[in-house]
């Protein structure tokens, strides 16, 4: 190990004795990789099968979202802001929503609070079991994204039905939701969180208590609580360290406060433990969803607008955020009190976690590591690129 | 054993034989949730067309084409949605804002076809593939963009206006303006109603936007009286209103009121942007102070015209001042209107009635041409027995003397006979004359009309009623009754019907049902006459049309000096006589400038081009798609149905842009100020290819495929010509940036010419 950090510590622009043994060699990974959620690419330098410098290489997925919002109205953004992140979309929608609401001073109906909770809590607990199966797939174990990406679709089963799209639900908006439950949506919603509940046991069996992962992902990847803090990690990947940090409980939002559930933590800080953080995260959510269903106030779930081709939005400025599976997620909105945003920013979890942190906890592993690292952060390279 | 172990995932082995999840033998297929966003469809028979879907499209997927067999109809435009599925997302935000709830949304979800044009549909009720599919996302009354209800107008209440003549509305606040204002789609449904085409949604916007100025300009544009229309106009543009089909239309009238209350009189001038060219030298008197003849007054001298206005009464504004009551129309209101057109040159010669204190052979003797737009002005008898009786009065006669402040007789009980909006103003405004001689108001109004089809507007009914006018609907005048040579009331009859099965008017009556409606003075307000008696002589050598002066299309009669505009040709109402008058004034520019008219044929002569052009490449392309020569090419099919697509578009914003009424007077503005014509030379050295094009195709060797070869032949040198001719006549600022565009598209169009002759 000292060794390698001596190597780390040498300046990389040295050129190297053309005679001396060739000990370093690079390797691309991506961006088209089934070890990595989304297209990205990692550019790694190595000797032998250990990292000894990884350089992250992104952009392939920029759509411009971020120019774009500047060039639509702000009914019209609702349609696009979901598709910053394909597995965790709706805190996007989450975020713009209250953006604009914090900056125009809109009141959202009570109904359409607990809704929204119940959207983000159903897309957390999707976007878990998507990096449940990827994570399992990086090490070789692919029953587990069988199970997980069919059960996912129950999930997804629930949005259509509620929102009318599977993937995106262009659901959330200014002033509330676009629709209300459909009949007999409660229990449906119970239904599957029971169904999912029930699958828990079987997912330990199968991947979790799985001692190929244990062996493969304990000890991989550790971040410190130190280094968590320094570099910016969030989410998951900061409750894996031990630190019960939460923006449902730190800077609540919606009507977390009126919910009960607890903020599972972890003390390793590695691979193993950051997919257990989620794990139990899981339960968490099933909690959360059942509370929304059976004490979900009635009455309407939008607040009406004006007309979304005729609407200024008065000058000002908004920090949202919201706690998405991946850790922090927050919009920086300005306003010039014009029919469309002046400027959104986009903070996704995952250009901390998937740039500078991998970059950080690849150097020392081995190569068959990188894939798994990567997706224990479960950083998305779309909201990376934004 | 270990909590964890490599023998935990054999666990999983009790699942053998199980059905799986995801691969399901025998298949089957799952149910779309009940609110799923597929395919898109349309009811064609209840969307109007207003393109509002294409607006809040965000991916621009919607685009609004003309459709065969729709024509267009007052509320309804001849376009239809298509939508681009390559560029859909399927958000719909179409469906939540859609003004008609045309717009759905299917189960359907699955369309594979090589042929990208199948991905370019326009939506019907049948679907994408014409199979039954339960409806999926659909509109939802509870998350509606569209903002439906108005803002409530401020008025005076019954007890406060119903002794005096003050002016009941009180007019929108900035902020009331601005959220009403915020309510506009601008689907321009009201500019293709309004009489006088109007910019409705271009100043609504600007009212929206608070830029006051660009609202005046936009009205003036094609409104010379906007305080007047702000009033009283009939507001057509609000029954088209695209809202109106799920909510409370626009108020439209109320934002023009606002616009020009906002906008000090000093500063109207600064707003005409067409401004007086140089004089010609010719004259034109106009007969009638009316909203006609002031609009005609104001256009004819805007091109340079001298204008005399012949007015009977001691001051201008005709029905305006002396048929509308005071408290519906201020006076100053009135005033400011016809000052600023005195301002631009126009002269009105008050109290001088034609054929009395000037004869119409004079007017023709000493003017170029002469407009008649003499109003409505003689009261029509209901002939009943006993309406000989000096008590008997005629709305309009008394509504004129009321305004020129002349003592009239105001009895305690009067009885109104009529339903539509004169009788309202009169009998309102002798309610009013009754509060103030004897504080308190009887006045009875009966009309034929049952209450749901009396003529007036709803509001005026209502606001009758508050102030507490007696109604008594749905019955004929029999007799005046008298006593002691007095009038003691109205004896009416039971109307059972007004109209016949064709809708013609032939009244029939229930002679048992009696009633007499006390008063001792009785008003006719059945509807009014013309009185051209000042015709005289020439009254013989006129052609008539019923009983209407027979003009034709540029509102010239048969004596071609003589034009006619307003309430006698069209309406009776105020923005008819506007439009009639806006367009008597070209029709009189026409008749002058035949002198000029080499300018003016070379616009016919682009007109015959654009309609040429229009109907030759049609054919050409569509015999070229059904002849097959483009045969399994489908490059070739979509570029011969992208040029017809493109071609549609460029022939009709010629046409739009070339429409007589724009470029006369454009062109006369031009002409007047004998400027250095305008020619880009440049813009032609660019199209020496265009040029060669024609004879390059000819060159061709002959083959299956010569109509082809032809066609674009002819094709390129009827696009090239017209596009000279378009570049001349460019003089114009406002027609430049159209053609500017124009030429890019011609430059397009070119190039998938040249592609497809691969030279």
């Amino acid at each position: 190990m000292s060794e390698v950090l001596e190597r780390i510590n040498r300046s990389f622009d040295e050129p190297e004795d053309e005679h001396d043994e060739v000990r370093e060699y690079t390797l691309f990974i991506g961006p088209n990789h089934p070890g990595i959620e989304g297209n990205f690419a990692l550019k790694l330098s190595l000797e032998g099968d250990t990292i000894v410098r990884a350089k992250t290489d992104g952009g392939y997925l920029h759509r411009g979202f971020e120019k774009l919002m500047e060039e639509r109205l702000f009914m019209q953004n609702i349609a696009i802001v979901c598709r910053i992140c394909v597995p965790d979309p709706d805190p996007n929608e989450e975020n713009y929503a209250r953006a604009v609401e914090a900056i125009a001073g809109i009141e959202v109906p009570e109904r359409a609070k607990w809704i929204r909770v119940l959207v983000l809590e159903l897309s957390r607990i999707a976007s878990h079991l998507f990096t449940f199966g990827g994570h399992a797939g990086t090490i070789g174990l692919y029953t587990m994204p069988n199970w997980s990406i069919a059960d996912r679709d129950r999930i997804l089963d629930l949005f259509e039905e509620l929102t009318g799209g599977r993937v995106y639900h262009i659901y959330n908006m200014p002033g509330g939701v676009r629709r209300d439950f459909p009949d007999g949506f409660e229990r449906r919603v119970h239904e599957v969180m029971d169904y999912i509940e029930s699958r828990l046991p079987d997912y330990d069996d199968l991947f979790f208590n799985n001692a190929i992962l244990r062996k493969r992902a304990e000890g991989i990847g550790v971040l410190t609580s130190d280094q968590a803090i320094r570099w910016g990690a969030t989410g998951p990947n900061l409750r894996a360290v031990g630190i019960p940090a939460d923006l449902r409980r730190d800077d609540t939002y919606e009507v977390y406060d009126k919910l009960e559930f607890d903020i599972p933590t972890l003390t390793g800080g590695d691979a193993l433990d950051r997919l257990l953080v989620r794990r139990k995260e899981i339960e968490e959510s099933i909690r959360i969803v059942r509370q929304v269903v059976d004490n979900i106030p009635s009455g309407k779930v939008w607040n009406k607008q004006p007309n979304p081709l005729k609407w200024r939005v008065p000058a000002g400025d908004a920090y949202v955020r919201t706690e998405s599976s991946k850790g922090e997620y927050a919009y920086y909105m300005v306003s010039d009190g014009g029919q469309r945003p002046y400027r959104v920013h986009v903070r996704g979890a995952s250009t901390t976690h998937g740039v500078h942190i991998l970059e950080n906890l690849l150097v020392g592993t081995r190569i068959e590591d990188a894939s798994q690292v990567m997706f224990s952060l479960d950083a998305c390279p779309p909201e990376v690129d934004r | 054993m270990k909590k964890w172990s490599i023998l935990r995932p054999f666990d999983s082995l009790k699942f053998i034989g199980q059905k799986p999840v995801t691969i399901r033998v025998p298949f089957e297929s799952k149910p779309t949730a009940e609110r799923y966003r597929g395919f898109h469809i349309n009811d064609l028979e209840k969307c109007i067309g207003c393109g509002t879907c294409a607006e809040i499209c965000d991916n621009d997927a919607i685009r609004m084409v003309p459709m065969a067999g729709v024509e267009k109809e007052t509320g309804k435009s001849d376009k239809r949605p298509a939508i681009d599925y390559g560029r859909c997302c399927w958000c719909g935000l179409c469906v939540d804002i859609c003004t008609t709830n045309s717009l759905g949304m299917t189960q359907e979800y699955i369309h594979i076809d090589p042929d990208v044009n199948t991905f370019y549909i326009l939506p019907d009720m049948e679907g994408i593939h014409k199979t039954e599919y339960p409806q999926g996302y659909t509109a939802d009354e509870e998350v509606n963009f569209l903002d439906l209800e108005r803002v409530p107008m401020k008025e005076l209440q019954a007890e406060e206006r119903k002794d005096s003549f003050i002016e009941i509305v009180k007019g929108f606040s900035k902020e009331e303006a601005q959220k009403e204002a915020s309510r506009c789609v601008a689907c321009g449904l009201c500019t293709d109603t309004c009489p006088a085409h109007m910019n409705i949604p271009e100043y609504i916007d600007a009212v929206w936007r608070d830029d006051i100025e660009e609202a005046g300009r936009q009205i003036y544009k094609n409104n010379p009286l906007p305080d007047v229309c702000g009033r009283i106009c009939t507001h057509n543009c609000e029954t088209a209103c695209s809202i109106g089909n799920r909510g409370e239309p626009i108020s439209i009238r109320w934002l023009k009121r606002y616009a020009m209350d906002a906008i000090p009189v000093g500063d109207y001038r600064s707003l005409v942007d067409q401004k007086v060219v140089k004089p010609l030298g010719k004259n034109i008197a106009v007969v009638g102070g009316g909203s006609s003849g002031l609009s005609a007054g104001y256009y004819l001298a805007l091109m340079g015209y001298g204008v005399t206005i012949y007015e009977a009464y001691p001051e201008a504004g005709g029905m305006m001042r002396y048929g509308i009551p005071e408290y519906r129309l201020p006076y100053d209101v009135l005033d400011k209107d016809i000052r600023f057109i005195e301002e631009l040159g126009v002269t009105i010669k008050t109290g001088t009635r034609v054929g009395e204190d000037v004869s119409l052979d004079r007017l023709h003797e000493e003017n170029d041409a002469v407009l008649i737009a003499t109003g409505f002005h003689e009261g029509r008898s209901t002939r009943t027995p006993g309406t000989d009786h000096e008590n008997v009065y005629q709305a309009v006669d008394l509504l004129a003397k009321i305004t020129m402040g002349e003592e009239i007789r105001v009895d305690e009980k009067i009885v109104v006979i009529g339903g539509g909006n004169v009788a309202m103003d009169i009998a309102r405004s002798l309610g009013r004359k009754q509060m103030q001689k004897y504080g308190k108001l009887d006045v009875t109004v009966t009309s034929l009309e049952s209450r749901d089809i009396m003529p007036a507007d709803e509001e005026e009914i209502l606001e009758s009623q508050e102030e507490g006018l007696a109604f008594y609907p749905g019955r004929g005048p029999s007799e005046v009754r008298t006593a002691d040579g007095k009038v003691t009331g109205l004896k009416t009859v039971k109307c059972t019907r007004v109209f016949d099965e064709n809708g013609r008017f032939s009244p029939q009556f229930d002679e048992s049902d009696v009633m007499v409606l006390e008063g001792s003075m009785v008003i006719e307000a059945i509807g009014q006459a013309p009185d051209m008696a000042y015709l005289g002589e020439f009254s013989e050598q006129l052609e008539y049309d019923g009983r209407r002066l027979k003009v034709d299309e540029y509102f010239q009669t048969s004596l071609e000096w003589l034009f006619v505009s307003g309430d006698i040709i069209k309406g009776p109402d105020v923005i008819n006589g506007i439009a009639t008058g806006h367009q008597a004034a070209f029709g009189i520019d026409r008749y002058l400038q035949k002198a000029a008219q080499d300018e003016l044929e070379t616009i016919d002569q682009v007109m015959e081009l654009v309609v040429d052009f229009e109907e030759r490449s049609t054919s050409y392309v569509e015999k070229a798609l059904s002849s097959g020569s483009c045969g399994t090419d489908t490059g070739c099919r979509r570029m011969l149905a992208r040029f017809l697509e493109r071609k549609k578009g460029f022939a009709g914003r010629i046409r739009d842009a070339l429409s007589e009424r724009n470029l006369r007077i454009h062109l006369r503005q031009e002409l007047g100020r004998e400027q250095h014509r305008y020619f880009d030379f440049a813009l032609l050295d660019n199209l020496p290819e265009a040029a060669e094009l024609p004879d390059k195709a000819a060159e061709l060797p002959e083959s299956a495929e010569g109509t082809r070869q032809k066609g674009i032949s002819e094709h390129l040198s009827a696009g090239y010509r017209l596009y000279n001719d378009l570049l001349r006549l460019t003089a114009n600022k406002e027609l430049e940036f159209l053609f500017e565009s124009l030429r890019d598209e011609y430059h397009e169009q070119l190039r998938i010419m040249q592609d497809l002759l691969g030279i």
